[in-house]
């Protein structure tokens, strides 16, 4: 299964770009590379989550000449609305990583205690 | 007895073929940016994996290969467009324009596109080609039609056929040979019969034919286009795909080029009216058309003489390796 399908998508890029402005193929190696392979983000796959996140106003674009000569690059960064966002989508995921923590931590307790 | 099933090779597409068909459909501004960020992304993953020691045919593969398919990325960026005001007012239009023509038009018949069918399978084993890129086509010509006016336009020249009409049915099919010199040492060919050495080149002509069959069962086939290779053995084209769409475009109401997708029904075919079948074109590594043309069919309850020629100017859009109709 790809993490990626289960709605965090919009979180992995997000975080990626809370930071320096990148590129899309830097993007795609930030998080294939943070998250170790887990993400195996599908690179044609990148650019229309991009678009979206952009169409929704939570980041923004801009063509930069690459530093190594070649084609020109779509530089992308968080808006102030794309800061809130990733602030919300941090507390939430929090929010989820615990209840399910707590969930598991209790079926584990009862299992030992069958 | 076991059986067993050869797997087909994945298809292949060019990093051009890639991003035309992932950017088709979008209005022309948010295409050009999407295709030079595509076409960006492509080149920077050929230039990474040339430094890691791969050929630059193969570099190009993986590079496509690891975009995953082009008509999901396309599907997605036309969702995403179609998720904003300009895109439903798009929707909106065009729905009231097909509805509009529908009322308006005239006797007609679809157009569907197909990728290998019966017909195609048995011009392969017929031994009239083995495509990589295949498109088949077929329509039912309206009610009444006697003649149906073929037109194989290159740019600057203009071939006529007219095939009298007995039956109502047509086919059509083109293939697109995107034989890669690597190939040769990555998969068999069972089928060839000559070396590849001696038949096969990097880039072979283009191959396209259209025949009618007849309400008895006969066929009638059309002359062999100019630049094409209707009559010559393709034996480099590999093991068919088993999606077996063509690198091949057909033209919309504003006859400009968009790309096929197979099992849709694309365009209605009226009488006296030009109808553009597809677009053929054999891109270069530069990008550009340099050769093939475009494929218009007119059915006509008219007389074989008074049968019109098309006013249409055919000019090359090289950036996404498409024909372009307009008229004068």
């Amino acid at each position: 299964m790809n993490p990626l399908k289960s709605g965090t998508l919009d979180l992995a890029l997000l975080s990626a770009l809370d930071g320096p402005p990148r590129y899309g193929l830097e993007i795609l190696h930030h998080v294939n590379g943070r998250s170790g392979g887990l993400f195996d983000m599908k690179e044609g796959s990148l650019y229309p989550a991009l678009h979206r996140l952009v169409k929704a106003g939570w980041i923004d674009s801009e063509w930069r000449e690459s530093d190594r000569g070649g084609a020109p690059r779509k530089y992308y960064h968080l808006t102030d609305d794309g800061l809130a966002a990733l602030a919300s989508k941090k507390a939430e995921w929090r929010t989820l990583r615990g209840a399910l923590d707590a969930l598991l931590l209790r079926h584990v307790g009862a299992g030992r205690r069958a | 007895m076991t059986r067993h099933t050869a797997k087909r090779p994945a298809r292949v597409l060019s990093l051009n073929t890639y991003v035309h068909r992932a950017t088709v459909g979008l209005p022309r501004a948010e295409r050009l940016d999407a295709a030079a960020e595509l076409r960006a992304h492509l080149l920077e993953r050929v230039a990474e994996l040339e430094g890691q020691g791969y050929a630059h045919d193969e570099a190009e593969h993986l590079a496509v290969r690891g975009m995953g398919d082009p008509v999901v990325t396309n599907r997605q960026l036309l969702g995403h467009f179609f998720t904003t005001p300009v895109g439903w007012a798009c929707v909106s239009l065009l729905l009231a324009g097909i509805i509009g023509w529908q009322v308006a038009s005239q006797p007609k018949t679809s157009v569907r596109v197909t990728g290998l069918d019966d017909f195609s399978l048995t011009l392969l084993l017929k031994g009239g080609t083995l495509p990589t890129d295949y498109l088949h086509l077929s329509f039912d010509v309206p009610r009444g039609t006697r003649f149906l006016k073929v037109i194989w336009m290159n740019p600057g020249r203009v071939q006529e056929s007219v095939l009298p009409v007995v039956g109502s049915h047509i086919s059509g099919y083109v293939s697109l040979p995107t034989w890669r010199p690597w190939w040769k040492s990555r998969s068999p060919l069972p089928y060839a019969d000559l070396p590849w050495s001696k038949t096969c080149h990097a880039e072979q002509p283009f191959h396209l034919s259209l025949e009618a069959q007849t309400s008895t069962g006969q066929s009638q086939r059309l002359p062999k286009p100019e630049g094409g290779n209707l009559n010559g053995l393709l034996w480099c084209s590999g093991i068919p795909s088993e999606v077996g769409t063509a690198n091949a475009w057909w033209t919309t109401d504003n006859f400009s080029a968009s790309a096929a997708t197979p099992g849709l029904s694309l365009r209605a075919v009226k009488l006296d009216h030009w109808t553009p079948l597809m677009g053929v074109g054999h891109p270069r590594a530069n990008g550009a058309v340099t050769d093939g043309g475009v494929l218009l069919v007119l059915p006509s309850d008219k007389a074989r003489e008074q049968l019109p020629t098309p006013n249409y100017i055919l000019t090359a859009d090289n950036f996404f390796n498409e024909w372009k109709l307009t008229r004068p």
